[in-house]
């Protein structure tokens, strides 16, 4: 009998790390947002319990804590099937998703600089992904 | 002249975090893996990692991770603090290998350290 070949990163998988990243980078907006309508921007143990009713009190807060819990089981899910050492390389995806919805919703150009990074990170995920599948292959 | 205490406050947020990791999929082993077409094998995979230790103990340390970087950023020079914070990328990478036997190879080795390059350029830029 051959041994059954495991895929080590599934499209499901990937799928999920890409949404988990994007709803992450919406996350940080909406938190970043929320922050600046509360507008603390010294925070110390004198005023931290206005600071935490006033962010429990904050739409836009409230959702992104929410993005990040609904995230985690995301996260959970993923690395029940993933290995560590794969899954975590490609959550570097989140530093594409922010530039890109700068570029898209505000009309940000993103410098040629940034760019290279941008690729230089595609490249790292598309071989760390590529790299699931050479350890499944028969030497 | 870079500065020492920087270095370590970001490089020990970074331990709690490279943790963290480490405990999530430590505790997610255990638990088995979900089929994701039937919601109640789903319901069981969460009620079992509700009862891990390891996750609520991961969970605390990416926690204290995030709190102990936002410290740093807060008085860091973002020039330094980012090329510090994506050494996590190839700490995780060596400590799956040690600690959890997951397995390198030079693809995967290449891939990851193009990540945390890119990642760099991205943060810095």
């Amino acid at each position: 009998m051959t041994p059954m070949r495991k895929n080590n990163l599934p499209v499901s998988m990937i799928a999920l790390i890409i949404i988990m990243m994007a709803s992450e980078s919406i996350a940080q907006i909406f938190m970043k947002t929320g922050l600046n309508a509360i507008g603390m921007n010294n925070i110390s143990f004198s005023n931290f319990a206005e600071f935490a009713l006033k962010s429990a009190t904050s739409l836009y807060v409230l959702l992104g804590l929410l993005i990040f819990f609904l995230n985690f089981f995301i996260w959970i899910t993923v690395l029940s099937r993933v290995d560590l050492s794969i899954a975590f390389p490609i959550c570097g995806i989140s530093y594409i998703f922010v530039p890109m919805l700068a570029m898209i919703f505000l009309h940000e150009t993103i410098s040629p600089m940034r760019w290279a990074g941008i690729i230089l990170i595609i490249a790292g995920v598309s071989l760390v992904a590529k790299s699931a599948q050479v350890e499944t292959m028969p030497l | 002249m870079i500065n020492l205490k920087l270095v370590l406050i970001i490089l020990f947020a970074e331990m709690w975090g490279v943790g963290g990791q480490l405990l999530y999929k430590t505790g997610v082993n255990k638990a088995g893996t979900p089929d994701l077409r039937d919601h109640r094998s789903y319901v069981s995979f969460i009620k079992r990692i509700i009862g891990i230790p390891q996750i609520w103990l991961g969970f605390i340390s990416v926690v204290i991770g995030m709190c102990v970087w936002l410290t740093a950023l807060a008085q860091a020079d973002l020039s330094i603090a980012f090329p510090i914070d994506s050494m996590q990328y190839i700490i995780t990478l060596v400590a799956a290998h040690y600690l959890l036997g997951e397995k390198i190879n030079k693809m995967k080795l290449l891939g990851t350290l193009l990540v945390m390059c890119g990642v760099i350029i991205v943060a810095m830029s």
